[in-house]
């Protein structure tokens, strides 16, 4: 696990927004759920796009592409075609800055 | 036409392709070609004027008396020159499909170092002609070039081969190689690809086969770390012929994705195909192959095999093995296979005292040796001990 | 396997013994194209509950956003005209129980079809719809005591709300694709089915679609769902008149086999040549589960079907066998998928196809399996026939292994009618003709001989009407 890093202002992510971060070399998508954080890989593990084009709901993402859903939390997929979890990391706040291990 | 004249030529032709590339979108990701396969990898947005080919050539001295009867072994520009009528009708854009056009034009503008060999009708070249690529690491894009012809009724052996030395350095390369084979030719074509583990490496191959002419193609594909290929053997003759085998070993994260096509458009055509592909660490391999057979194509034979052999739990493999037959007369079969090594022969020879590792060496070895023996005699040892000494340092 | 006796002297075509249609006589017809409001007077007219109406108009706006597909016969799939469609037509005011209550010409189609007949001889139940809707519906008593669920899509949402609410759309999504979406925004009908725990429902279910109306849309909803350790059989039937403009066929179908359950979902369409069929099928077989589709295609201008098994529990398996004949102007892009994404599954995929007269037929598979996929084994075996130079066949097949100690096996051949056989069956006396059919039933025998004979005699049938005029 790589040291955390800082990726973004809380403030700048309302709740129930995402925002696409860089982190150890991957794409992340950051979450706002109910004023908490919580980051999962941007990869549907259905098809390898992007999950962060997709809405968020509560602490369900849905992929734009074939309606897959993620639990943000856990990472466990909650609906097909997605039966695959998608990879979470550790989120700590810090003041207004966001850090993961990425 | 003189040397001199024939150079204008060659310099329109790169500034057409030059201007092409500009021009050309990457290919969409959602191609099937492209879609498990970053187009980014190789760096062609870093192309920003003709670049230096960081490829060089090493032509073996022809033996006495084949220059004699008429055999042409030389740098493709120098034959451009030499030889337009022979050469000028091969060399152009448009040779690959609209999924590469890109890679062929970046090819055509840049290649310094294309080799031209020319078998003339009748004529038989005992001897493998070696054609040995050697990538620069230093410079960031090779563009390799091969035009191999042969007239009616000839015969060659050629090595392709692709290396470089190792280097901290990335560096891409973008090959093109064609071959021609006249009516009743025989050409048994080896295409070895041997680079540095960091290197990013695309080929492609178009074969033309006129009528009764025969085709054995032996891709070997141990090296680099994202490997491309596109091997289209168009059987365009009446009893044409083709055998296509191939042999990928992927380790670390080494990724293989060759496809290939067996075109069938005239009359009792014949293709064969073996692809074996075995994968340890976390490598990963696509293979796709299409066999087509045209409404034209009566009475003709396609047989397509991939075996893909998972070495370790996190190796990968795709296979995608693609029919289109156009008309009734025809025999067609393709078939595939996916799997670990086999508990039962490695508990079998483990009973026999051989170690786990020399027992998946020795079944690797086995898996291998349908496309081995398949190779000449001339090149079976070569590659033989190559693959052997490749297990030995990979699985020991 | 029915004997080659039964298809002898039948010499009907598909226009007389399907092609017929009767008088427009419908209850409600929704105007011309598809828009918000259409959506809305579906929902409204079936008085379903808001959360329906959400996600129709939720999948409404994904169809509007989801381009057509791109692969598979693009120039046929454009060629639809959303607009040139009628999406919802009622037949009657509401579903009978006795086939003495559905208006006289729609049931005279139906006993035409064979349908009521077939229900007394070997059926536990049967839903017939016509159009948009189910006109007749009927279970066993004895299913209903144990508790068998078996209804038309609209009333299985009217009685049983939230079981529906808690499964529909949850194996295929509206934003799977742009047909699923379209179905989502405007199905009707289909058929909802509940098996409750042990539950073993001896004997088949039937749904029969009749589309009737020109340049109508069928969009039939099915959610089969057979609880731990039930059984079940469903049964579908398809065809349509013979009219000279397109009609749309666009179901769903969802089935959830729970732990231990088994589902077998048998599908023998007989579209008009002038049915464009694009269906969604998939099925989700939890631990030690078993799903099976049977799956038999004649008919239709375009069929793109490829019925989909997701193996998400550990023992689970699967069988698909896939059907296809192309005749002339059709294109059958059918095929199969396999997904596994659990330890100690396994699957099997069987397709056999005819071309003929120009048709094509295309093989279009998947077998995935995901990392925790482990100790993993399939096969699939496709084989093509191709009876004249002009035809096509296409074998698409794809394998992603990503999985563990994961063993697939694959094959598939193209020939041609076998002259030996041909020789051999004419020199017992048989006509060319005969002796084509006859190798083209033994050709299709592994689909026929897990139908019920019923159906394998009218499948036989079937073929038999298509071979017709193959020689001479």
């Amino acid at each position: 696990m790589s040291p955390a890093v800082a990726v973004g202002k809380a403030s700048e992510i309302a709740v129930g927004q995402m925002r696409i971060v860089h982190a150890g070399g991957r794409r992340v998508a950051l979450c706002n759920v109910e004023g908490k954080f919580y980051a999962i890989e941007d990869i549907c593990t259905h098809d390898d796009g992007p999950l962060g084009e997709g809405t968020l709901r509560g602490a369900v993402v849905e992929c734009p592409r074939h309606g897959g859903q993620f639990d943000v939390k856990t990472g466990a997929a909650v609906r097909m075609p997605a039966v695959v979890p998608v990879r979470t990391f550790p989120v700590r706040v810090e003041g207004d800055e966001i850090f993961i291990e990425a | 036409m003189s040397v001199a004249a024939s150079a204008p030529v060659l310099e329109r032709l790169r500034r057409e392709a030059w201007e092409a590339f500009r021009r050309a979108s990457d290919p969409l990701k959602t191609a099937e070609t492209w879609r498990r396969m970053d187009f980014g990898s190789w760096n062609l947005g870093a192309l920003q004027a003709p670049a230096s080919d960081g490829c060089q050539a090493r032509l073996p001295a022809l033996e006495a008396g084949l220059a004699a009867k008429g055999v042409i072994l030389c740098a493709l520009e120098e034959a451009m020159a030499s030889h337009p009528s022979l050469v000028a009708p091969h060399l152009r854009r448009g040779v690959a499909g609209p999924d590469f056009a890109k890679l062929e034009a970046a090819n055509l503008a840049g290649f310094s170092a294309g080799v031209f060999l020319y078998v003339p009708p009748g004529v038989a070249v005992d001897k493998p002609i070696e054609l040995a690529f050697h990538h620069d690491p230093g410079i960031p894009f090779a563009f390799p070039r091969a035009l191999v012809i042969l007239g009616e009724g000839s015969q060659a052996t050629v090595v392709e081969g692709h290396e470089a030395r190792q280097s901290a350095e990335t560096a891409a390369s973008v090959a093109f190689s064609q071959a021609v084979l006249g009516k009743g030719a025989r050409l048994d074509y080896f295409y070895n690809q041997a680079l540095p583990k960091n290197a990013v490496h695309f080929w492609h191959q178009n074969a033309e086969l006129e009528a009764g002419a025969l085709l054995r193609h032996y891709s070997i594909l141990l090296g680099s770390h994202l490997h491309k290929s596109q091997l289209d053997v168009a059987l365009s003759g009446a009893g044409a012929r083709s055998e296509l085998f191939g042999l990928v070993y992927g380790r670390d994260q080494q990724f293989f994705d060759p496809h290939t096509t067996q075109w069938h458009r005239a009359p009792r055509t014949e293709s064969d195909l073996l692809f074996k592909v075995a994968l340890q660490d976390r490598a990963r391999s696509i293979y796709t192959g299409l066999i087509r057979v045209e409404k034209q194509a009566l009475e003709s034979d396609a047989f397509q095999q991939n075996d893909n052999l998972l070495l370790s739990d996190s190796a990968r493999a795709d296979t995608t093995p693609v029919l289109e037959i156009l008309t009734d007369q025809v025999r067609c079969k393709h078939g595939a296979t996916m799997g670990p090594v086999s508990p039962d022969e490695l508990y079998y020879l483990g009973s026999r005292g051989l170690a786990p590792q020399e027992a998946t060496k020795m079944l690797v070895a086995g898996f291998f040796d349908r496309v081995l023996r398949h190779l000449p005699a001339s090149h079976q040892e070569r590659f033989s001990s190559e693959i052997e000494a490749e297990l030995s340092r990979r699985l020991l | 396997m029915a004997n080659i006796s039964d298809i002898h002297g039948i010499k009907e075509d598909y226009g007389t013994k399907y092609g017929f249609h009767d008088e427009e006589n419908y209850v409600y017809k929704s105007r011309k194209g598809l828009d918000r409001d259409v959506v809305i007077e579906i929902s409204k007219r079936k008085q379903e509950p808001q959360w329906m109406l959400d996600f129709r108009l939720k999948a409404y706006d994904i169809f509007l956003s989801k381009p057509r597909p791109t692969w598979g016969n693009c120039d046929l799939v454009n060629a639809i005209d959303f607009d040139d469609i009628y999406y919802y037509l009622k037949p009657s005011k509401e579903t009978a129980d006795k086939w003495d209550q559905v208006p006289p010409d729609i049931k005279n189609t139906f006993t035409k079809l064979g349908i009521p007949q077939a229900e007394q001889k070997f059926l536990a139940g049967v839903t017939a719809q016509y159009d948009s809707e189910a006109v007749y519906h009927q279970i066993n008593a004895e299913l209903q005591k144990q508790g068998v669920i078996f209804l038309d899509m609209d009333a299985g949402l009217r009685e049983y709300p939230d079981l529906v609410r808690e499964y529909f759309g949850t194996v295929i999504p509206a934003a799977d694709n742009k047909f699923a979406a379209l179905n989502s925004a405007v199905w009707s009908g289909g058929s909802f089915v509940y098996v409750p725990k042990g539950a073993k429902v001896a004997m088949p279910l039937q749904a029969y679609f009749r589309i009737n109306a020109q340049k109508a849309g069928q969009f039939e909803r099915t959610l089969i769902i057979a609880d731990e350790g039930s059984s079940v059989h469903y049964i579908e039937g398809c065809t349509a008149p013979t009219w000279s403009e397109d009609a749309l066929h666009s179901a769903v179908v969802e089935l959830i086999a729970k732990p231990s359950a088994h589902i077998r979902y048998t599908t023998i369409q007989n579209w008009a040549n002038n049915v464009y069929n694009l269906v969604t099928k998939r099925a989700v077989a939890h631990e030690n589960a078993f799903v099976e589709w049977v799956d038999g295609n004649l008919g239709s201008k375009l069929t793109m079907k490829f019925p989909c098994v997701y193996l998400v529990g550990r023992g689970a398996r699967a069988e698909i066998l896939s059907c296809a004949f192309a005749g002339k102007g059709q294109h059958q892009d059918t095929g199969a998928k396999l997904v596994f994404a659990a330890p100690d599954t396994s699957g099997t995929i069987t397709s056999k196809s005819i071309s003929k007269d120009g048709g094509r037929a295309s093989y279009r598979g998947l077998v995935k399996a995901y990392p925790q996929a482990t100790d993993v084994k399939v096969n699939v075996r496709c084989d093509a026939l191709l009876l004249d130079p002009i035809s096509r066949s296409d074998t698409y097949p794809t394998m992603e292994i990503d999985g563990r100690r994961v063993n697939v096996g694959h094959e598939a051949s193209v020939s041609k009618i076998g002259e030996e056989q041909l020789f051999y069956l004419q020199s017992r006396g048989l006509s060319e003709a005969e002796a084509t059919t006859m190798v083209v039933n033994g050709f299709f025998e592994a689909f026929t001989k897990e139908l019920p004979l019923e159906y394998a005699v009218e499948l036989n049938r079937l073929i038999q009407l298509e071979m017709e005029g193959a020689v001479g």
